[in-house]
């Protein structure tokens, strides 16, 4: 299973209610990209903070799974710093400010994205949706679907070190060739297990409606009033700083 | 006594022509353990979906309390509410985002309220062993939890008969024992079992009763002690005597144990025979 899932279900804010973890995150998100990069830098800190000191999110793993991304950023960033015309390289007019502030932005809407990813696993954010007024056709498969990853995740991984051990990656050719089997066999196999599974579930009483008994916290007074607290201090200091 | 399940001329040929079960005869007593010991591939698994009316044979007729069975949408829940079935493969049954939700399943199809579900779900957890699993997500266990998750899920349904494919295939030793145990309190709570199993050992040790499958019919059936010794019926289903057995048999003709001795469930109730036999080993 993904590190990141096994952190969204371990981390301490796993049990915290759902409302107030996605009103903190996608809260903080807006404020990012609406106000000034100096709320920008805001909300990543407190992103941060409530991830890595709140929720005790492998600080290993937080900054890890932003590398990829900060790395696409630094890239982008180049090209607006930097301005190439007839006289070569040169440093493009406003160009630190404009990057400064893609920067600030992009690093603030990762910290909430992955703060919700890291805290909340991937089954309470489809289960929110469902109460929210998706059908619970919608739900249920995409439910289905998140159970379904790791078992087939699994078989993949099962087979390509299979297909390792038999030289399956000896050549690159070689390693296309064996990715294709896998592709190819996993299909039969999900289609058998989705068959068995049927059979599972009717013989524990399936009439049409995956109901099961969820235990959530619901979202306190208290709670959401520190974070709309907390959003109301940063858009003031994004507005007046 | 009538057998609390009784299955009589079951045939059934799978889509391409191949037949799997062929005329099969089965009486499944009340409140005991039944091992249905057979080679693999020999159609037990089929013949498990045959008695929770998963699959509908061509011919043939399973009665349940005397009652015979109909595939009705109507009737075929009630037969598996009466009827559990737990896979051999536990990630094809458990869906769930976490095990409490998972067990929690079956209660709520039958249409009880949350809070006898809960209870359901509590107690079910409780019977496994595995209360202290309740939160973890199902894809977050190891193969031996998910297989009493799995059985909990079943059971969380309280049927009067519960099924378990190849029930200690790929667990390690000490699964074994908790799933054995946790069957045998079911067991004493007055729930019927059936397991498919290839292990003749493991039959030997629990069961009380044991039918032997082959070619799609059960060429025998009866207690396991009188079954599992018959090295002829055996040998018919491509199956070896229990190692306790055969150990038992060839004391007896040594004289080392007696002969009116009763056969050795266990590795214990064998060095009681011993020792019963030989006072110097009993004193060492």
């Amino acid at each position: 299973m993904s590190p990141i899932d096994r952190e969204a279900h371990l981390n301490r804010w796993r049990r915290k209610p759902l409302a107030e973890k996605t009103l903190l995150a996608l809260g903080l998100l807006v404020l990012a990209l609406a106000l000034k990069p100096a709320a920008a830098v805001l909300v990543a800190s407190t992103m941060s903070a409530a991830a890595l000191v709140g929720a005790r999110v492998s600080p290993r793993l937080w900054f890890g799974c932003m590398a990829a991304p900060l790395g696409f950023l630094a890239v982008g960033v180049v090209t607006l710093a930097l301005r190439v015309d007839a006289h070569g390289i040169g440093l493009a007019p406003g160009g630190f400010a404009e990057a400064g502030a893609l920067v600030a932005r992009s690093v603030a809407g990762l910290t909430c994205m992955l703060f919700l990813a890291l805290t909340t696993p991937a089954s309470d954010l489809v289960g929110g949706l469902g109460r929210l007024g998706l059908p619970s056709e919608i739900v249920d498969l995409a439910l289905l679907m998140y159970r379904f990853l790791f078992i087939l995740g699994d078989s993949a991984v099962a087979m390509d070190a299979a297909q390792a051990a038999r030289l399956g990656h000896a050549t690159a050719r070689r390693r296309v060739m064996s990715a294709g089997l896998i592709a190819a066999n996993l299909l039969p196999r999900a289609l058998d297990r989705a068959r068995r599974m049927e059979i599972a579930l009717a013989s524990r009483g399936w009439r049409g409606e995956m109901r099961v008994l969820a235990d959530r916290t619901a979202a306190t007074a208290s709670g959401l009033a520190a974070i709309s607290a907390t959003l109301a201090a940063i858009a003031l200091v994004g507005l007046f700083a | 006594m009538t057998p609390l399940m009784d299955v009589s001329g079951l045939t059934y040929r799978y889509p391409g022509g191949v037949t799997a079960l062929d005329g099969l005869d089965l009486r499944i007593p009340r409140g005991r353990k039944l091992a249905i010991l057979g080679p693999n591939g020999a159609g037990k698994t089929t013949l498990l979906l045959h008695l929770n009316g998963s699959l509908r044979p061509a011919s043939g007729e399973i009665r349940l309390d005397g009652a015979r069975m109909s595939y009705g949408r109507q009737a075929l829940n009630d037969w598996r509410r009466r009827v559990g079935l737990v896979l051999q493969d536990a990630d094809d049954q458990l869906f769930a985002a976490s095990v409490a939700e998972d067990v929690s399943f079956g209660p709520l199809n039958l249409g009880l309220g949350e809070d006898e579900a809960r209870q359901r779900v509590a107690e079910a957890l409780a019977a496994l062993n595995i209360s202290h699993l309740a939160d973890r997500p199902t894809h977050m266990l190891s193969f031996g939890q998910k297989k009493r998750a799995a059985i909990a899920g079943a059971i969380a349904m309280r049927p009067e008969i519960l099924m378990l494919d190849e029930p200690t295939a790929g667990l390690d030793q000490q699964g074994s024992a908790l799933l054995t145990e946790a069957l045998q309190r079911l067991s004493d709570a007055g729930t019927t079992l059936i397991f498919t199993t290839h292990e003749v050992d493991f039959a030997w040790s629990f069961a009380d009763e044991a039918a032997l499958f082959r070619n799609g019919g059960v060429i025998a059936q009866g207690p396991a002690t009188e079954l599992l010794t018959n090295e002829r019926a055996l040998a018919e289903a491509r199956l070896a005597p229990p190692l306790l057995a055969r150990l038992a048999g060839a004391l007896k003709t040594r004289g080392l144990l007696a002969q009116d001795a009763a056969p050795p469930r266990t590795v214990d109730d064998m060095l009681v025979l011993i020792a019963e036999r030989s006072p110097a080993y009993a004193g060492s």
